[in-house]
């Protein structure tokens, strides 16, 4: 698939990451210095094992959580100078989310879901457009309670997408779903950020999601300990595991 | 000892809930104090009244005759079913009090023997000396409103003859702890005095030696009192018997039942309702607060543990939230009891308060607190422990939100998301909406019940002294006197208007229901004295018959156009029929009401007036006070604005206190109903609301959701609790079967505000709380926890 990419710009610019949960001789170093730089448009799958430091990392990208020193930058952005309020418009603004256990709201259609985000959004999509991309055109009516889990996620991955966001963290996505789910799952944020140029951050213990990856970063006791780019892009349809 | 995992556990969650144990504590307090602190205050005065005239040896039974040998005594003591009875002499005068314009009425009796009946208390000074014959003591209440101290002097006009008396004690009675003139219905201290002197004094100054003209009667254990009034009446006929009567028939002793009967329906009824609602109240939030455990419970299965113990888990929870709420209250309660039972001890004039809450006020309102909190968490861990481990271990299916209705009528109802999770959420689970909304409108109807007893003693005091009794003053004759009489008191100055009365004293008896009640004769068209409903509306005398009371119509078991038959006590003793034209509910004032003209005719006699109603120029009040004074044949004058500060000092002022402690208990049941709801609501939504930050809602946005749920639940609950409470309000009015005045029910629009504005106040401070919990919600938790 595409190798040849044409010059992107730089969405995240990483220096020196730490995070240090506590003080003293208790204290958890999460983050002992992560460097690295995201180029908008990328697929990224981040993995390694629990307490690894990935999903703290994510954190801090995504505006939940801040970093005890070093700073992210969201383009022109240093998240890391931002405080409660400006992190609340970043994630907003510019940010979608998906959960490993989909946090959607139990009282509201699959339509309602999306539409609860463009509500608050610049330039959202119309939900039942953002619905027919993750292919649940036709059940937009129905309650959580009254889909599937992987039709619940393909929700959460359209009420992620439908404002446009400029990445998009997807925190074990898969990660309570079968895998003949988990790959639909998959291939639709595949779409998602082939169509529309979204980033997205895919954390996940499972390796074989990395195959469709442009990027696949390692993390290891708090530092990146590896980081490899695939030639080709494996169609998420392919994965099996 | 090691403690176990779950008692750990236990320990920990206690701790953990502590802000929501303490309001738990707030409302269980408010329901066991309110029954504690009622029951208690109201067993305390009867056990104290009960004691009062036990040790005083209060008779049983009045026999008040014209004269009697003193060898008469001997015959009435052979009377089946009398224990003991003694003669005395009793007579009323008109007292000159220094310092006082006008005439006092006066009731003398002779010094009980020291160890005979109705003993009187000293208070301060001495008895009267043996061989003194102006020595006296009076009632208590009666020196410090005359300002009278041992020492001082004054006279009375005893059957004409006038004697000097010289007081040296006041004292306390069992047959005066309240003591009111006749005719009247609230005590003036000041306007009318009990003396007690030495009974050779007193017998000779009535020519009544050896003789006396009252016979006061102990009953033996478990006589017939019917049987020994209607036996004491055949052997006291030729002496001049009026009629003997029981004691609930004795005046003091009507009012003192009256009133605490009163008390009793002011804080009887509503605090069962009070420790339901409670009850009620903390069956949902425990049943909630379990709910939100379910997880755990789920785990507990899976590890082995097995129902019963989970049960038992979740009820010693449940138990533990609740002791510091049931201690508090039982402390409290009590507290507070004894405290309200000695202000009324002083307000009755007990000479001592012995305090009973009794063990099963104490073992009901905790029984019931306890069997409501352990049955919401039964409910609750039984329907948690349904579940199979399995499912506890998956994440949950998420709630059901498809009902067509559900999902509908919100999508109808409102265009935002936000607000249709409110909705929903609430349209979902109608029975527990419909159940928090039952009770904060149940607390708020409480509030309204409690503050609105305030407004109908207003109303009363209104219908009483604004609509019926418009006089200035009373004038009581000493005897009845002829229409002449009239013109006298219209001529002295600064009397605006003159209305004459005929009263006389008289046993009403309609089938076998007897009760002694006076009947009052007014003129047509009366301005100032007049029947007055419940209404405000003049009900007229009618030419013949008599208007009774409801609550006279009661005692007699009549209704209109029944006949009645009055047995006049005085005067000829005519006996008279008469048809009952009317039953009105009045507030207060004379039962038995006739056309003074008509009542002459039913007595054979002239244009006889016994007394008049006055309206005096203001600036002339103390000159027709002291122009009374010298007027022959005047017994006694009541001012009817000393009498509405005496109804003000009591009435108002006991309900005042009853109404306080009320308002404030159901304050506290609304505040600590709006905070459990809320933090449950919290802890239900905390998911969602932790999600939508997440995905870049504001915290306004997110409180809104929370907040939103719990503001329509209590918009919703005030309509609904602004006509429970008027509701309840009526009932209780209703239920004031007191026998000498009804309590209207007076609405006043500014006590549901102020029950509106508690509810508002305490749903605001709440949501302030809650709103600083979702400011701190985990964000990241919720991207990792499953509901």
């Amino acid at each position: 698939m595409s190798t040849g990419r044409p010059a992107r710009r730089r969405i995240y610019h990483i220096e020196d990451l730490t995070k240090t949960y506590g003080t003293g001789p208790a204290a958890v170093h999460a983050l002992r210095g992560v460097n690295l730089d995201v180029d908008e448009g990328e697929m990224f799958v981040l993995l390694g094992p629990s307490g690894s430091g990935k999903s703290t990392f994510l954190n801090i990208l995504g505006g939940l959580d801040r970093a005890t020193s070093g700073h992210a930058h969201f383009f022109d952005t240093n998240l890391t100078d931002l405080d409660d309020d400006g992190l609340t418009e970043y994630r907003r603004e510019s940010v979608g989310f998906v959960f490993q256990f989909y946090n959607l709201i139990a009282s509201l259609t699959a339509h309602e879901n999306v539409s609860l985000i463009t509500q608050i959004s610049k330039d959202p999509m119309d939900p039942a457009e953002a619905l027919a991309m993750v292919g649940l055109k036709e059940r937009i009516k129905h309650f959580p309670s009254q889909l599937s889990g992987g039709e619940q996620q393909r929700v959460a991955i359209a009420r992620a997408i439908a404002k446009r966001p400029r990445v998009m963290f997807c925190d074990e996505p898969t990660g309570a779903l079968d895998s003949e789910t988990g790959v639909r799952v998959l291939d639709a944020l595949d779409r998602i950020n082939r169509e529309i140029g979204t980033t997205v951050f895919i954390i996940t213990h499972n390796a074989v999601v990395a195959e469709m990856a442009d990027d696949v970063v390692l993390f290891g006791d708090g530092r990146i300990v590896g980081r490899r780019s695939n030639a080709t892009r494996k169609p998420p349809l392919e994965l099996r595991w | 000892m090691r403690l176990s995992p779950l008692t750990i556990k236990l320990l920990r969650d206690v701790w953990r809930l502590r802000a929501q144990a303490a309001a738990i504590a707030l409302v269980i307090a408010a329901g066991v104090g309110m029954v504690i602190m009622s029951f208690g205050m109201i067993r305390s005065l009867e056990a104290t009244r009960a004691s009062y005239y036990d040790i005083y040896r209060f008779a049983d039974v009045f026999a008040p005759i014209r004269r009697a040998p003193t060898s008469a005594i001997r015959a009435i003591r052979q009377l089946p079913g009398v224990a003991y009875a003694e003669g005395r002499v009793t007579a009323s005068a008109i007292l000159d009090v220094p310092g006082i314009a006008e005439p006092v009425s006066g009731r003398l009796h002779s010094l009980p023997n020291p160890k005979g009946l109705n003993q009187i208390v000293l208070r301060s000074g001495r008895l009267p000396g043996l061989d003194a014959p102006r020595d006296v003591v009076v009632n208590e209440a009666f020196a410090t409103a005359a300002r009278l101290s041992p020492g001082d002097r004054f006279s009375a006009l005893i059957y004409g003859k006038r004697v000097q008396l010289k007081l040296t004690g006041t004292v306390l009675s069992p047959e005066y702890v309240y003591a009111v003139a006749p005719g009247q219905i609230f005590p003036d201290n000041r306007r009318y005095g009990v003396i007690w002197m030495n009974e050779d004094a007193l017998a000779g100054a009535l020519d009544l030696r050896d003789s006396f003209n009252e016979a006061l009667v102990r009953l033996a254990p478990g006589a017939n009192r019917d049987e020994v009034i209607r036996r004491l009446d055949i052997l006291l006929d030729r002496y001049g018997a009026v009629g003997a009567y029981g004691r609930d028939l004795q005046i003091s002793d009507r009012f003192v039942s009256n009133e605490i009967e009163q008390l009793a329906t002011t804080v009887e009824i509503l605090p069962p309702i009070f420790l339901a609602v409670a009850a009620f109240l903390l069956n949902i939030v425990l049943a909630r607060l379990v709910e939100t455990e379910r997880e755990v419970i789920g785990l507990l299965k899976a590890f082995g543990y097995r129902d019963r113990a989970i049960l038992l888990h979740y009820g010693q929870l449940a138990a533990l939230l609740s002791v510091a709420g049931l201690i508090l209250g039982a402390v409290l309660g009590a507290w507070l009891g004894r405290g309200l039972a000695g202000i009324y001890q002083r307000y009755f004039v007990f000479p001592f308060l012995e305090f009973r809450a009794g063990a099963d006020s104490y073992l009901i309102s905790i029984g019931a607190t306890l069997i409501a909190v352990l049955a919401g968490a039964a409910l609750a861990v039984t329907r948690a422990a349904r579940l199979t481990p399995a499912e506890a271990m998956r994440p949950p299916a998420p709630a059901d939100f498809s009902g067509r209705w559900t999902a509908s009528a919100a999508r109808a109802l409102v265009p935002d998301e936000p607000s249709r999770m409110i909705l929903r959420g609430l349209f979902r689970r109608p029975l527990r909406s419909l159940l928090a909304v039952l009770g904060l409108s149940s607390a708020l109807a409480l509030y309204i019940a409690s503050a609105s007893s305030t407004d109908n003693v207003d109303r009363m005091i209104e219908l009483a002294f604004g609509k019926a009794e418009r006089e200035d003053m009373v004038v009581t004759f000493a005897e009845p006197r002829d229409a002449r009489a009239l013109y006298e008191l219209a001529r002295l100055p600064g009397v605006l208007r003159v209305e004459p009365y005929r009263a006389t004293s008289a046993r009403l008896t309609a089938g076998h229901h007897e009760v002694r009640e006076g009947l009052v004769g007014s003129s047509p068209q009366s301005d100032l004295s007049r029947a007055v409903n419940m209404e405000g509306r003049v009900i007229e005398p009618p030419p013949s018959g008599v208007v009774i009371s409801t609550r006279l119509a009661r005692r007699l078991d009549i209704r209109a156009g029944d006949p009645i038959r009055a047995i006049v006590t005085e005067g000829e003793r005519p006996v008279i029929d008469l048809p009952v034209s009317a039953i009105i509910d009045t507030p207060l004032g004379s039962s038995a009401r006739l056309d003074k003209a008509y009542l002459n005719r039913l007595l054979r006699e002239g244009a006889t007036l016994s007394g008049a109603y006055l309206a005096v120029d203001s600036n002339y009040g103390e000159a027709v006070s002291r122009a009374l004074k010298e007027t022959p044949q005047v017994a006694g004058v009541t001012s009817q604005q000393a009498i509405l500060q005496g109804v003000r000092d009591t009435v108002a002022e006991q309900m005042g206190i009853v109404t306080l402690f009320n308002t404030l208990f159901a304050a506290l049941i609304v505040l600590g109903v709006v905070y459990n709801s809320a933090r449950i609501s919290l802890s239900e939504r905390a998911r969602d609301l932790a999600s939508m930050r997440v995905l870049g809602f504001r915290r306004g946005e997110v409180s809104y959701v929370l907040l939103g749920e719990l503001a329509l639940l209590v918009l919703v609950s005030i309509p609904v609790g602004i006509s429970f409470g008027l509701a309840l309000s009526r009932y209780v009015t209703a239920q004031f079967s007191a026998d000498l005045y009804s309590i209207p029910m007076g609405f006043n629009s500014q006590t549901p505000a102020e029950g509106v504005l508690a509810v508002l106040v305490a749903s605001a401070a709440t949501a302030l709380l809650i709103r600083s919990k979702v400011d701190h919600l985990d964000l990241v938790r919720a991207l990792k926890t499953r509901e």
